[in-house]
């Protein structure tokens, strides 16, 4: 899955510790959601979606892995 | 790491432990020069001496989570933790006397399980941390536990079918008093492993 947590965390200039503080999360999982080595669960989605006011799927984009079907 | 960079905190928390594990084998080694203590509690002594130093290697080659969880959480981990296993420390250096000290079958039942009661505070204080993680920890410790567990299970029933070829002979009291210090310690091992794949 990828996102694009980073642009929008760049474009309002928080750091990732800020953004972890108002997720609830570590700055650990901020880092491992922008680098999509984590996937966020449903809730976590859409407390992101809701923090820079936009849909989910405009965040978080899904493309199956080549001849995958994760 | 260069010589200008300072200590991450797992490092820092690694020679701690590195610390703590030396004491233990200097107490020992006091202890057998001047008192004389039994081979059991010299045991003891050198068990948890073993067990810090895994731990200093542990942290030391772990990742640096920068902040994986809220320090009031790990604080209170630690906290929880250092009181159960502080009171298991001074618990088994009476035990075996206190055990031999009673006749009553019921009085030694108890005293018998009174260390399992301990442990079960560190395992009430290890599902408290877990629960109040945040998802992405919460996995972490969860395929580290799964995994260690099921690398404890095939370590046992490998040691099973050797010890049923007759090829070793390990006696069933050291075999089941190691479960849970083997799943400890694999799942360290594993954690270390899983951290880095969401790093």
């Amino acid at each position: 899955m990828n996102n694009r947590l980073r642009e929008l965390r760049e474009g309002r200039g928080w750091s990732q510790g800020a953004l972890a503080e108002q997720l609830d999360v570590s700055r650990q999982t901020v880092n491992a959601l922008e680098t999509g080595k984590y996937d966020p669960s449903l809730p976590l989605a859409f407390r992101i979606a809701r923090m820079f006011g936009e849909p989910i799927e405009s965040i978080f984009t899904y493309e199956p892995a080549a001849g995958g079907n994760r | 790491m260069t010589p200008s960079e300072p200590l991450t905190n797992c490092r820092r928390k690694a020679l701690w432990s590195l610390a703590l594990g030396l004491a233990m084998f200097a107490l020992a080694g006091l202890a057998h020069l001047y008192w004389r203590p039994s081979d059991y509690v010299l045991g003891l002594f050198c068990g948890f001496g073993v067990g810090f130093l895994f731990a200093a290697l542990l942290l030391w080659f772990s990742v640096d989570m920068g902040d994986p969880v809220p320090k009031r959480l790990i604080g209170r981990y630690q906290r929880e933790v250092g009181v159960a296993m502080g009171a298991y420390v001074l618990v088994m250096l009476v035990w075996k006397q206190l055990l031999h000290a009673v006749d009553a079958t019921w009085l030694r039942v108890l005293i018998a399980l009174f260390p399992a009661l301990l442990v079960c505070f560190v395992l009430r204080a290890f599902v408290r941390y877990v629960r109040d993680s945040d998802e992405m920890q919460r996995r972490i410790e969860l395929e580290s536990g799964a995994i260690a567990g099921l690398l404890v299970s095939a370590l046992y029933l490998a040691l099973g079918f050797l010890q049923s070829a007759e090829l070793i002979d390990i006696p069933s009291k050291v075999a089941m008093i190691w479960v849970f210090p083997a799943l400890c310690m694999l799942y360290g091992i594993t954690k270390l492993f899983v951290s880095r794949h969401y790093v």
